[in-house]
């Protein structure tokens, strides 16, 4: 019976220690990271630090915060407010969202000081917040937007409001001066007043999960995609949606503009244009892989990533300009500066990596440990 | 191959069980018990292999052949082990015939809780990796996400309820109980004291309990939902097959039964 008992055991602890790989906080939230920049410094949202690159030379500045905590896990995207605060929230066991003082840091550990940290959200943060007026208006997991005051002073913020939305909230808000559009997993895309939160009209029913930024396009109309394998035009004052195009797969990244198309991919591995004037489709590519992220506009070209670790960079015809393979796999939407495209892979030989305008590799970075 | 045979086929089964259902309170969760129902009629043959072959080591405790051999090898392990196996072969009885249905379980539950988690999807790698785990003929599209809400559970999470300001595990502590019936309700009788499979039997009764309640206490409370549903049809099963010892569940019961088995 003896080694019955031994073969138990083995596969007693075996299973355990399968279930526990797969279970883990941060398991349970490992997803590509967040990325944000100012034009001066990239952040990157990754693991269990925030960190801050010079955008000149790759060197890390500071990393948020001095000493990794199995609780606290970033993914979700940073957001640079018009005064320098970095605010981010963690997907960890800890759903805490900081605000960290860039211009403040501690010199003992290198590490920014926490300006404020709101911790009332029940949930992961996956999306970043949306800074307008002073407000921060945070969508958590929890199907609550947190609004909060930006600018009070308090080091422990409570929510001005907490405007519950049912499902989760896994898109950055967007906004056209006048509204804030949030969308959710549960299918809806909501128009909120940044001033009595009031909604504007009644959700619309996407019909898929959409967990990508509403994009306010250069007709004033809210463009969106979702699982449905649609990308939809809502009319802001009335709250009517049109269907603008069918694409192959889903789509999950929000669509961009360059003020004259709408840019969005698919997870089929397409890139569309659609002219925002007339909604024709204007053209679409197919890359090497399935397009996650929301492309890039960088002056007259569009930049976007594949899943299958390429940077691309097209002209508003569709022609390819050049196209960069940096391996792993890259679902973070790229951010572009002036004369940069800086780019967070997962599963690559690096964390980050900025290319120049012509798709040659600037400088990598790693973290260190 | 363990995602395309084990974590894939499980996560759509779940998936096509939940859009059956998709507009009843607490989908997800009669999921997952119907899940389990249709994973216990599966192997419905193997538990009861699985029965027969504890009861066959059973009965063989008090055959006087065997209890024989044991005393005249017990100084020759090399020796009682031939012997074992030569009476295993004239009985036709498989040594490993109650042990392996048993390991079975354990790439069952593992992948049921794969598929749990994929089916949740919490962070935006695993949608991404639910989108492609679904098979073409499977529309989820507008599932998506699943309401992972049963009952006073979130199946994604582990489970407890706050009582007096004190978090009490209540999925645990039934699958600590219902695993521990269970496993009572299978020890067979025995009258010889030095019966090595009742001893095991017994050990196994209190270690179960704890492992499955430690797994309820640590992991998602839809894994907890699967233990329950489980132990519940195996105690079923046990009872339609008439092969319940429902007096080891009585204080002093597996005394009385080893009475009545002298």
């Amino acid at each position: 019976m003896k080694p019955k008992f031994v073969l138990f055991a083995l596969v007693s602890a075996l299973a355990a220690l399968v279930l526990s790989g797969c279970t883990g906080r941060a398991a349970l939230t490992n997803s590509w990271p967040g990325l944000a920049s100012d034009g001066e410094i990239a952040y990157l949202a990754s693991g269990q630090f925030v960190y801050a690159i010079d955008l000149e030379n790759g060197r890390e500045i500071w990393r948020y915060p001095s000493k990794g905590s199995n609780s606290i896990h970033f993914i979700a995207q940073p957001v640079v407010a018009p005064d320098g605060t970095i605010v981010v929230g963690s997907s960890g066991s800890d759903h805490r969202l900081v605000a960290i003082d860039p211009s403040n840091i501690d010199a003992s550990t290198n590490s920014p000081v926490e300006k404020w940290i709101f911790t009332e959200a029940r949930s992961s943060w996956v999306a970043g917040a949306l800074i307008l007026n002073n407000k921060v208006f945070a969508p958590n997991s929890d199907g609550n937007l947190y609004v909060i005051d930006l600018q009070d002073g308090s080091s422990s913020k409570s929510a001005l409001q907490k405007i519950s939305l049912g499902g989760a909230l896994w898109a950055q808000p967007s906004t056209d001066g006048s509204l804030v559009y949030v969308a959710s997993l549960d299918h809806q895309l909501h128009a909120i007043n940044p001033e009595n939160y009031q909604f504007a009209w009644p959700p619309i029913d996407l019909g898929g999960a959409a967990p990508g930024t509403p994009l306010v396009g250069p007709d004033g109309n809210v463009y969106i995609g979702s699982f449905t394998s649609e990308v939809v035009k809502v009319d802001p004052s009335s709250g009517t949606d049109t269907l603008v195009t069918s694409t192959q797969g889903w789509v999950w990244g929000g669509p961009v503009t360059d003020g004259q198309n709408i840019y969005f991919g698919d997870l089929e591995g397409n890139l569309f244009a659609v002219d925002a004037a007339s909604g024709n489709q204007s053209w679409s590519i197919q890359p090497d892989g399935p397009v996650v992220g929301s492309p890039a506009v960088m002056g007259e070209n569009i930049v976007f990533a594949t899943e299958s670790g390429s940077i691309y960079s097209v002209d508003s015809e569709g022609k390819i300009i050049w196209q960069k393979d940096l391996g792993g796999q890259i679902y973070t939407s790229p951010v572009v500066t002036t004369d940069k495209i800086i780019v967070a892979p997962m599963q690559a030989e690096f964390a980050l990596a900025v290319l120049d305008t012509d798709g040659n590799q600037v400088w990598t970075y790693t973290p260190e440990n | 191959m363990w995602q395309t045979f084990i974590i894939q086929p499980f996560t759509n089964l779940l998936l096509w069980i939940y859009s059956l259902m998709a507009n009843i309170p607490g989908a997800f969760g009669w999921a997952i018990i119907l899940f389990t129902i249709v994973i216990r009629a599966i192997t419905w043959p193997l538990n009861a292999q699985q029965l027969k072959g504890a009861q066959a080591m059973q009965e063989l405790q008090n055959d006087k052949d065997w209890q024989a051999i044991q005393k005249k090898y017990a100084k020759d392990k090399e020796k009682l082990a031939q012997e074992q196996m030569r009476v295993y072969k004239e009985k036709g009885i498989n040594p490993f015939g109650s042990c392996l249905p048993t390991l079975i379980q354990f790439p069952i539950i593992i992948g049921l809780y794969q598929a749990i988690i994929r089916a949740l999807a919490s962070a935006p790698l695993g949608l991404l990796q639910l989108a492609r785990s679904v098979y073409p003929s499977l529309s989820v599209a507008a599932l998506i996400p699943l309401n992972s809400h049963f009952l006073w559970m979130d199946l994604g999470q582990p489970e407890s309820i706050s009582i007096f300001g004190f978090n009490l595990p209540t999925l645990a502590i039934i699958v600590a109980i219902t695993t521990y019936i269970q496993s009572k309700l299978t020890m067979p009788a025995t009258a010889n004291p030095g019966d090595q499979s009742a001893a095991m039997g017994k050990t196994m009764s209190i270690y179960m309990p704890l492992l499955l309640g430690y797994f309820a206490l640590t992991f998602a409370s839809g894994l907890s939902v699967y233990f329950i549903t489980s132990n519940l049809l195996g105690i079923f099963q046990y009872a339609v097959t008439g092969r319940a010892n429902w007096r080891n569940l009585l204080p002093g019961g597996d005394q009385q039964a080893k009475a009545k088995a002298k």
